[in-house]
């Protein structure tokens, strides 16, 4: 039965990497915004900035 | 001459276009302001921009006066604003007010288009931020804010803005709490099942001393601001809410490590754990709801930050942009229309009409001759005026009057229901709890001991603290979606109290626009464009309206400009004396015209008038109809619409011709009375009216149009939802009332078995959170309910 007690060390390191882990995301500031990512994914032109109004573009730019 | 109201919409703002003649291709603009950042956008581009959102334009009819930003140019007013600043990249982050929808994110992630130098900006939504990184040496941050500005989202230069920081280590404390909670919860297990105390009493030790050292950083890491919170709370002689937390985790980690200690049992590090962890849940929901709600009212951001210091010889009229801060006595300064008087100062030269309304709610325009003492927070309506400097800002009349202003709110604050509640189920908890104490202590210490904390713990007012705020976020949330803002979670209460309701007619019942039509006039083309700039020195909703229909950009040269409350306004302009007013004050008869009318002086000749036909808003039936509270109207127009306003008032309850001082009596008297009016106005022109009232609803028709006195902003194609609105924020306030009235009962019959010592403080611990969670969905779905019954959606 003394395993468990190795089990329960390993389980704390565990745990405590997760900690670590969230953390960390607090800190490179991952929760700071919630919704704006939400809107930026419908953004469809992330390449070019050619957008749905091309003829402006062949004339402009 | 005769012109209707088109009802094309404006391609860059979507509002309705009052003529067609400001166009570009196929598309009709309202003003220069929106054509303008039409063509930038055109340019580059990005009219991408337009198919993202409906309503994605600002719109853009004050024009930005071209100095307004030179003080960035000094180096050391504008090093502030910077988060980071080296050869090549510098970063700043601004807050623009203005940002509303996935357009304004799309656009100004796309700076870099418009603006080269401009390597990134990254918008945080909910914050309204952007924090943008540009190189110095292509862009300067005044060409930066300037070029925001044209676009329409002009940034708020308060470097004062609260910073982030707290709620992190709300989010550390919470991760701290939330893995102790779990790892205690697993070492807890033996005892759970049983399993322990005489074969295994090993592990068990073991157990409990790992539960002992994770439990200190529970402690003394993640319930540190209870206790922050408590201690500052008993400084100022007051029991608030944290205080009975404070002393129930306190008392069950002592006696937790008592036991611990003296081999007495396992402890309750379980429960303690769990129950920081469910708190600082709900601090953080309430905290975020808090931050996306809150209604930026820094007082520093009325003021403009910089003001422009001239030197003292006439000949030399140099002048350079200083810091507020930095601003010493005997200097002079400029204020030009529409700026705040930073400090109190003499006025040299220039006419002043300041505007105090902002310090003492009365909207009248004092005339100062020169040489008085101009206070500061004055703001000047008229042509440019010089000062000098008689008292540093820091010693002002103002901040110390808005202080006491402050002190007010606080003492007004603690009225509120749930504060009242909340400090006297306090006071209650914490005597129940320490009279059981020392009913036990001569009979059975332990189970004295053990009665104490099962009674602080259970009837845990946790949720108290969270339920009326999250409640009342709810519901601003709510509301805002339906075009009403609130100034902060409380006004929901206010609202709910409200028991009559007093309105203004012009701009408030009437559209923000009107017929105009010229009855007669000799004006020639040039007449009509210093008019036009003439009508933008003011803010009557009347001038507004004619500044519009003269399609007027800002006047170019000095004006000189005194308003006569209630009559119009008298102007010196290139050399001509103008007298704009109503038909009575100028020409002494009224006449036999039905409608409103503006009449114009040139030179002491009566040159044109003009008949104002204010329209009724088209949903006033929807509005009045069907709503049972008591009602008055105070307009300060002549009684030329009585009969149609009878439809929807009492005869008795109709006044015309009220100055804004008589308004305010009105209101005075109610309040005395004992009654709770609401007055629903014209957040400019009724600003005395709206401060002195219980509540006072700005009705705008551009949100962004800033009103100090108010406790709520509303759009005015909202209005009809008035009677919603108020339903609504009553529910609301039942709604919070009932959950608590559940919370008192629940907490009281588990009391009773507390108080009797029958309760283990663990069964406690988690009979709190199921109590919670109870007033929480009751307060959601209860909100949401209403929410939907009244159409707020």
């Amino acid at each position: 039965m003394k395993i468990i007690l190795l089990l329960i060390g390993c389980s704390l390191v565990l745990a405590v990497g997760f900690l670590i882990a969230f953390i960390w995301s607090v800190k490179s500031g991952q929760i700071d915004d919630t919704t704006t990512p939400a809107y930026r994914i419908l953004d469809d032109d992330g390449t070019t900035g050619l957008s749905s109004d091309e003829p402006l573009v062949d004339s402009k730019s | 001459m005769k012109k209707t109201i088109q009802t094309t919409a404006c391609f860059h703002c979507g509002d309705a276009c009052r003529s067609d003649s400001i166009r570009l291709g196929e598309h009709v603009f309202c003003c220069e302001g929106c054509k303008t950042v039409y063509q930038i956008l055109e340019q580059n581009a990005l009219c991408q921009y337009y198919t993202m959102d409906d309503k994605a334009g600002l719109k853009m009819d004050k024009p930005l006066s071209p100095g307004k930003y030179a003080f960035l140019d000094n180096p050391e007013l504008s090093a502030p604003l910077f988060q980071f600043k080296k050869e090549t990249t510098a970063r700043v982050q601004f807050f623009i007010p203005e940002m509303h929808c996935a357009s304004c994110i799309w656009l100004l992630e796309r700076l870099y288009k418009l603006l080269p130098g401009v390597m990134e900006s990254r918008v945080n939504f909910d914050r309204k931020e952007v924090a943008i990184q540009f190189n110095p040496e292509e862009v300067s941050i005044r060409q930066l804010v300037e070029k925001l500005s044209a676009l329409g989202y002009e940034p708020s230069l308060n470097a004062n803005r609260e910073e982030k920081k707290d709620s992190k280590a709300l989010l550390y404390r919470l991760g701290v709490a939330g893995f102790c909670a779990g790892n205690i919860m697993l070492f807890s297990f033996p005892e759970y099942l049983g399993m322990d105390t005489q074969s295994k009493e090993d592990f068990a030790s073991v157990f409990q001393w790992l539960n002992v050292s994770l439990s200190l950083p529970v402690m003394f890491f993640a319930a540190q601001p209870f206790f922050i919170q408590a201690w500052k709370g008993l400084k100022h002689r007051n029991l608030n809410i944290d205080f009975p937390l404070a002393l129930g985790i306190s008392a069950l980690f002592i006696r937790s490590i008592f036991e611990v200690v003296f081999h007495w049992g396992p402890g309750f590090f379980d429960s303690l754990s769990a129950l920081v962890f469910f708190l600082l849940i709900g601090r953080w929901l309430q905290d975020r709801a808090y931050e996306s709600l809150s209604f930026d009212r820094d007082f520093k951001s009325y003021f403009p930050l910089a003001v422009e210091v001239i030197s003292e010889e006439e000949t030399n009229m140099e002048s350079a942009y200083v810091a507020i801060g930095a601003l010493k006595v005997n200097q002079c300064i400029r204020v030009r229309n529409q700026e705040l008087v930073p400090a109190d100062s003499l006025l040299l030269d220039g006419k002043a009409y300041i505007d105090y309304s902002f310090v003492n709610g009365e909207s009248e325009i004092e005339e100062m001759p020169v040489g008085s003492m101009i206070h500061a927070g004055g703001r000047q309506v008229g042509g440019a005026i010089n000062l000098r400097v008689a008292r540093p800002v820091s010693e002002s009349y103002l901040s110390a009057l808005w202080n006491q202003e402050e002190k007010m709110e606080g003492e007004e604050r603690i009225k509120t229901f749930s504060d009242l509640v909340g400090r006297y189920f306090t006071i209650a908890l914490v005597l129940i709890a320490l009279a059981t104490l020392l009913y036990w202590l001569p009979i059975n210490p332990y189970k004295a001991f053990y009665a104490f904390t099962a009674v602080l713990i259970v009837a845990c007012p946790c949720v108290l603290v969270v339920a009326a705020p999250f409640a009342f976020g709810n519901a601003m949330r709510w509301l805002a979606k339906k075009g009403i803002y609130l100034k902060n979670p409380d006004t929901v209460e206010k609202v709910a109290r409200v028991d009559e309701v007093v309105f203004d007619k012009t701009g408030t019942l009437t559209e923000g626009s009107a017929h105009i039509e010229e009855l007669y006039g000799v004006l020639n083309s040039a007449d009509k464009t210093r008019l036009g700039e003439l009508f933008t020195q003011s803010s009557h909703p009347v001038s507004r309206m004619m500044a519009r229909y003269f399609s007027a950009s800002a006047a170019s040269n000095p004006i000189s400009i005194k308003e006569f409350t209630g009559k119009g306004f008298e102007a010196n302009y290139l050399g001509d004396t103008w007298r704009i007013g109503s038909r009575k004050w100028l020409v002494g008869q009224v006449g036999d015209i039905v409608s409103s009318s503006v009449c114009i002086e040139k030179n002491a000749k009566l040159v044109a008038e003009f008949s104002i036909n204010w329209k009724f808003r088209s949903d006033l039936d929807d509005l009045f109809l069907d709503w049972e509270l008591p009602r008055s109207l105070y307009s300060g127009d002549h009684a030329s619409s009585r009969e149609i306003l009878e439809r929807w008032f009492e005869k008795e309850a109709i006044h015309f011709e009220c100055s804004p001082e008589m308004k305010l009596e009105v209101l005075k008297e109610k309040r005395e009375s004992g009654h709770f009016p609401m007055m629903v106005g014209d957040g400019l022109n009724d600003a005395g009216a709206l401060k002195e009232a219980w509540l006072g609803v700005a009705i705008t028709e551009d949100v962004h149009a800033f009103t100090p006195a108010c406790d709520v902003i509303m759009v005015g194609k909202s209005i009809h939802e008035l009677p919603n609105f108020v339903r609504f924020c009553r529910n609301t306030l039942k709604t919070v009332k009932f959950s608590f009235l559940f919370s008192l009962v629940y907490n009281l019959v588990w009391m009773t078995f507390a108080v009797r010592g029958e309760l283990q403080p663990i069964l406690a611990a988690l009979l709190m959170p199921i109590s919670s969670i109870t007033v929480f969905s009751i307060n959601t779905l209860g909100i949401r309910y209403f929410a939907r019954k009244e159409a707020i959606q």
